[in-house]
């Protein structure tokens, strides 16, 4: 009996092995037969009424990536009225499979914040091969042009544009890095409104150049922030140290490296006025003075740094309040303290163009540097 | 040349020698002698090949004839350390061919081991070395092996229990266990096995492992052969059962789980941290030997999403030019590699140099040269192969090797899940898989395996 | 209490933690999830306790030897049949569940037959195997894969780009009262105790549940339960959430390995859980085969004095599971999930008390009468 066991569990096997080489090998694609997209642009089309321009930015294998003298890229632009369209379309335009997998950069042109931003996210978001932790930029000028642009200092098999938000490169409080998950769920959710960084072209020295950002709610005029904005925002909101920031004293600048950055902040509504006590700390030395400076008198930069920074804080605090924006997620943190019931977000948005701030910054000087 | 005492005159033999005269007639190593003094007689019965002729003449006969009476040389030879009781007939031949001289005085009989043993020599461990610990295995005389076994166990508890098998050379098998550690029911599995033996001819331990193990397709060892006698030890302190075989220089140890066969004697000889790194980077090795042409046909054929960009890149650019697709360009090399490690392992030392060296500098070199594979390829074999001698016992270390093509077939089929759940199903295999009833595979937690005394029958 | 009967409980929840649960809780947030899950959380444990109690009484039978010592034959049968069947499902939404995953998130150009044939030979195996070894398995595949796990869902705590706003939105639905759906759906998860109706077999020495074990069971179902809803929330929002199909992959695609093998620890969390659903489903269809032999023991279906019943079984299980898969569209499997939850649970959990405790008497009366 055991035997005839035996045979029957052999005849499954074989069976079902025999089955499995037919089936199989349909999901078979070798990687030098896949092209990987290292970068998509989407601009409004000039050609297509209502559609959309898709560049593609595709990273081509070379034998010996020592050898390569310069990044072998290739980009693709396509119209079509939708984002898959057009991506669909492409895959007619090249020999290999495009796989979109590795793609870790999404450009959108700034026109397209106000208009169809709806169409293009669903592309990103809907297709299971496209990673969440994308990085969302708005071109200075046309993401195609952001995209296809090749700075000098781009090496073989790096993408540059990964280094700048990536933040295993270059680490700057200019730069804001926002990945698709982000971009969708302050998008798609009230109380927190999306900062996106812009990357312009540098036309004189051939680079890149991040340092300004924008911030939009969907159906809402978008606000620009410049390169100071930007930083300040970078600050507080995610605790971006190791700017260079400047104060005066007396008639000379000083410049403070930052290394620690504190932000809290809290909404009062049943003390008087409804008001935001934000606290802000910071903790760095000095970078850089023209004279020489007594570490005995730290505590008065202490004192001239922290009113600086509330003046640039305040500021900015009150342009994203005047245009309605609320970059820091202060609609949020109301709603999350709140017991849910219907209308909360609507008390908060009649709330927040009246609410004051209550900013206290506090810096801590911790020395001079490596001098005096 | 046998029938001497025909001619003398003397009186006649006993008729069990005649008897066994009849049996081994042909055979020219006979010898019966019949000792003759004063009216006093014995004789003898050996095969000449087989027994001590020097220690024949110092213990038997020299004795004889300066002892006065047949009482006290009959009491002389009862006292002789090695002599033992006569047993039944078929027995009886066993231990005469085996080395025995059968002593007749009267209608006494005695038997007395006189075996002369050529191939006692212990040798040189060559399969299982180790920098620290002993240097000498076993030997190919089972009565050596057992030697070198109680040398290093003394302890009354050690019980030696020689089984005869029913094979067509009787061969003589031991077992050797600590009476206090061993669990009564391994031993009787294993001697029942061993008694159900039915083999024709057996002439190793391996042989005999096979033999042991029933179902016809196996593909893990469920007993390790071992030659050092410091596994052994080690084995019998842990309550195992060891079985020898006269005539092989290896003794099998069963039961045996899986962890067994990736532990070598080395680890306790070392710092714990250094032994606890070695063994680190042996489970390491076990890995990347059976995962990593699974993972190369999975990763580049099906999911290069998972690697980083410039990796992908990278394996992209050295298939550029490859003609056939990674499944077949990593079963070549593993081919190439099997027949290299077959090669070198069958040749004499002094021509398998040459063999790796072509083999393996020369083909692989040409192999990217002409574009037949990729250079990500040759570090993924070279690095395959090495990790594949890590594994401490050799049995699972071959073993390792089917698993590897099963693994990358599976994942040639299915891509990265299927090797996920290919690996899955090793492990099903082996957890599934009981050594006399011990399970093959399980996490050993100290003291708390008592949860699950679920069955064991 | 037994380590096996933890490995019992926590697979069958962490496997459906990233497949279906998730997205029926967070479907039915802002109607009261927060207090249908602790509401779960503690029937769950009550359950378990009650459970183990109840098969504590009868050490190494599953509840086929029960019924048929102590209840009569009609009754005994159909109730059989119904776990088996129940049983069954469970293992096929798992097996569906994860087929989704592997084509939208894996390998989105294989077709999904060749997916059900990578599961059919390892499953089919792994369900013939001996109680005993499954349970071994288990504790292999559950150790081997836990630490991955919770080194993923710590690294998505520490991680700065989770958002606490979200979560405490989510927290502060507390004062909804409870839903049905998200609790029954909740209840699923503690519900693997219920295997022991096979799995008793093998626990010859079930001890009665102890207060330590207890104790460590709710922190670890509390956390599993937790996590499961608020992870996920802080990662996606809370709004947004509720539209995403596979909450936990997205969440798991949102973290990010900046400098591990593997950057995208996605890809780690599917094989991961993979491995746990496949656990999961060698585990119910052992259950269901078991369940179900005991009810048909087709003597006549027999081939040269060997028993078909079981080779007839699983053949029976991969064909309706095949042809499930084929019909089922994503929608589809979450409404029977749903069905599953809403009527089959608290059904099945309810009768196998009942049975169980039916049993109990006959033993008790039993056990007087052979003492008189």
């Amino acid at each position: 009996m055991a035997e005839k066991q035996k045979i029957i569990k052999g005849c499954i096997a074989t069976g079902l092995f025999l089955m499995m080489l037919l089936q199989a090998g349909c999901a078979f694609k070798d990687i030098d037969k896949r092209i990987f997209v290292v970068g998509i642009g989407v601009d409004p089309s000039e050609k297509v009424k209502d559609g959309f321009r898709v560049t593609l930015k595709l990273a081509k294998p070379y034998g010996n990536v020592r050898q390569a003298q310069t990044p072998t890229y290739a980009y693709l632009s396509h119209d079509a009225d939708s984002v898959a369209v057009a991506v669909a379309e492409m895959e007619t335009r090249v020999d290999k499979l495009l796989d979109l997998t590795h793609n870790r950069i999404i450009i959108i042109n700034k026109e397209l914040l106000t208009k169809d931003l709806h169409t293009v996210m669903d592309f990103f978001t809907r297709r299971g091969d496209i990673q969440m932790v994308c990085y969302i930029a708005i071109a200075g000028t046309t993401s195609e042009e952001a995209i296809s642009f090749e700075p000098t200092i781009e090496t073989p098999a790096s993408i540059a544009l990964y280094n700048y938000f990536d933040n295993t490169g270059t680490e700057s409080p200019y730069i804001v890095t926002t990945f698709l998950f982000e971009f969708r769920r302050e998008l798609l959710e009230k109380g927190k409104d999306t900062v996106l960084p812009i990357i312009d072209i540098d036309e004189e020295n051939q680079e890149y150049k991040v340092n300004k950002s924008i911030v939009f709610r969907l159906d809402k005029e978008p606000l620009e922030l410049t390169p100071e904005e930007t930083k300040y925002f970078n600050s507080l909101a995610n605790r971006a140290s190791g700017f260079s920031y400047k104060f005066q004293d007396k008639d000379h600048s000083v410049v403070l490296n930052i290394y620690e950055v504190r932000f809290k902040y809290e909404i009062i509504l049943n003390e008087g006025e409804p008001r935001i006590d934000i606290k802000v700390t910071k903790v760095g030395y000095i970078g850089e003075s023209k004279h020489r400076l007594d570490p005995s008198k730290l505590d008065k930069y202490n004192k001239l740094a922290a009113k600086d920074t509330k003046a640039e804080v305040m500021d900015l605090l009150t342009k994203l309040q005047e245009k309605n924006l609320d970059p820091f997620g202060f609609g949020l943190r109301y709603h999350a303290t709140r017991l849910s019931r219907k209308g909360i977000m609507e008390e908060w948005e009649r709330i927040y163009p009246e609410i004051k701030f209550n900013v206290t910054v506090n810096v801590k000087l911790k020395g001079t540097g490596a001098v005096e | 040349m046998n029938e001497q005492q025909g001619t003398s005159g003397a009186p006649e033999a006993p008729p069990l020698l005649n008897t066994l005269s009849k049996e081994f007639k042909p055979s020219n190593d006979v010898v019966q002698t019949p000792l003759q003094i004063k009216g006093e007689c014995a004789f003898l019965f050996y095969l000449k090949s087989v027994t001590d002729g020097d220690k024949i003449h110092q213990t038997v006969i020299r004795p004889f004839f300066e002892m006065a009476s047949e009482e006290s040389f009959t009491s002389y030879i009862q006292s002789l350390p090695n002599q033992s009781e006569v047993p039944a007939k078929e027995q009886l031949f066993v231990k005469i061919s085996a080395g025995s001289v059968l002593i007749a005085i009267r209608d006494r009989t005695f038997l007395l081991d006189v075996r002369l043993v050529k191939n006692n020599e212990v040798q040189d461990t060559t399969i299982e070395p180790t920098v620290h610990g002993p240097q000498k295995g076993l030997s190919e005389d089972i009565g050596t092996t057992i030697n070198l076994i109680r040398q290093r166990y003394h302890k009354p508890s050690l019980i030696v229990e020689e089984i005869v098998t029913d094979d067509e050379t009787n061969r003589t098998v031991a077992l050797l266990y600590d009476n206090d550690l061993v669990e009564p029911e391994v031993l009787k599995k294993i001697k029942a096995e061993l008694e159900n033996l039915q083999t024709p001819l057996f002439q190793s331990a391996g042989e005999l492992q096979h033999f042991l193990n029933k179902s016809r397709w196996t593909l893990f060892p469920t007993t390790i052969i071992t030659e050092r006698p410091d596994r052994i030890i080690f084995n019998l302190v842990g309550g195992k059962v060891v079985i020898a075989i006269d005539g092989s220089p290896n003794v099998i140890i069963a039961p045996v789980i899986f962890f067994d066969f990736m532990s070598s004697m080395e680890d306790n000889y070392r710092v714990s941290v250094l032994s606890g790194m070695t063994i680190l980077l042996r489970y390491i090795g076990l890995f990347i030997c059976i995962l990593l042409p699974g993972l190369y046909v999975a990763m580049t054929s099906y999911n290069p999403n998972i690697l980083r960009i410039e990796l992908a890149l990278t394996v992209a650019g050295s298939r550029i030019g490859v003609p056939y697709p990674s499944f077949f360009e990593v079963l070549f090399m593993l081919l190439f590699m099997e027949l290299l490690t077959e090669a070198s392992m069958r040749l004499p030392k002094a021509v398998s140099g040459t063999a790796t060296t072509v083999g393996g500098l020369i083909l692989g070199t040409a192999a990217t040269e002409a574009s037949l594979t990729s250079t990500i390829m040759i570090i993924i074999i070279a690095a395959m192969a090495i990790s594949t001698f890590v594994i401490p016992i050799n049995e699972m270390s071959f073993t390792m090797r089917v698993v590897r093509v099963l693994l990358l077939i599976y994942s040639s089929l299915f891509g990265m899940v299927g090797l996920l759940i290919g690996f899955m199903g090793i492990i099903f295999l082996m957890v599934n898989k009981e050594s006399l009833g011990i399970p093959y595979l399980r996490i050993p937690w100290i003291g708390k395996n008592d949860e699950l005394k679920a069955d064991n029958k | 209490m037994s380590r096996f009967l933890f490995y019992l409980i926590l697979i069958n929840m962490m496997t459906s933690m990233v497949s279906l649960t998730p997205r029926i809780l967070i479907a039915g947030s802002g109607s009261g999830t927060v207090v249908s899950l602790i509401i779960a959380l503690f029937v769950g444990i009550v359950m378990t306790y009650i459970l183990v109690r109840l098969f504590s009484h009868f050490p190494g039978l599953g509840l086929p030897e029960i019924l048929k010592a102590y209840a009569p034959k009609w009754f005994a049968k159909p109730i059989l049949l119904f776990f088996g069947l129940a049983w069954y499902t469970a293992g096929l939404f798992t097996l569906i569940a994860y087929t989704i995953i592997i084509i939208r998130f894996l390998t989105p150009n294989m077709s999904i037959y060749t997916i059900v044939l990578t599961f059919v030979i390892v499953v089919t195996y792994g369900v013939f195997m001996k109680a005993r070894n499954i349970l071994y398995m288990s504790e292999i595949i559950f150790i081997v894969v836990v630490p991955l796990i919770v080194f993923i869902q710590l690294k998505g705590y520490i991680n700065r780009d989770l958002n606490w706003d979200y979560v405490r939105i989510a927290l502060m639905e507390i004062n909804h009262l409870p839903d049905y759906g998200a609790f029954t759906s909740s209840l699923f998860i503690v519900i693997g105790t219920a295997n022991l109706v096979i799995f008793n077999r093998v626990f010859t020495q079930l001890k009665k549940p102890t207060g330590k074990g207890m104790a460590l069971l709710t922190f670890l179902l509390a956390y599993v339960l937790a996590s499961t809803y608020f992870l996920p929330i802080g990662f996606g929002g809370y709004e947004p959430l509720k539209t995403t199909i596979f909450p936990w992959i997205m969440t798991s695609d949102s973290i990010r390995m900046k400098f591990g093998i593997i950057e995208r620890i996605v890809f780690i969390f599917t094989g991961a859980f993979l491995a746990l659903g496949v656990v999961s489903i060698v585990m119910h269809w052992h259950v269901s085969i078991q369940l179900l032999a005991s009810v048909f023991d087709f003597k006549r279906f027999k081939w040269k004095s060997f028993n078909l019943t079981f080779p007839l079984l699983i053949v029976m299980f991969w064909v309706v599971a095949m042809f499930v898969i084929a019909k089922i569209s994503t929608e589809g499997l979450f409404r029977a999930v749903e069905m599953y939850d809403d009527y089959f649970t608290p059904t099945l959990l309810v009768l196998l008390v009942f049975c169980l405790l039916l049993a109990r008497k006959g033993a008790a009366s039993k056990w007087r009468k052979s003492k008189k």
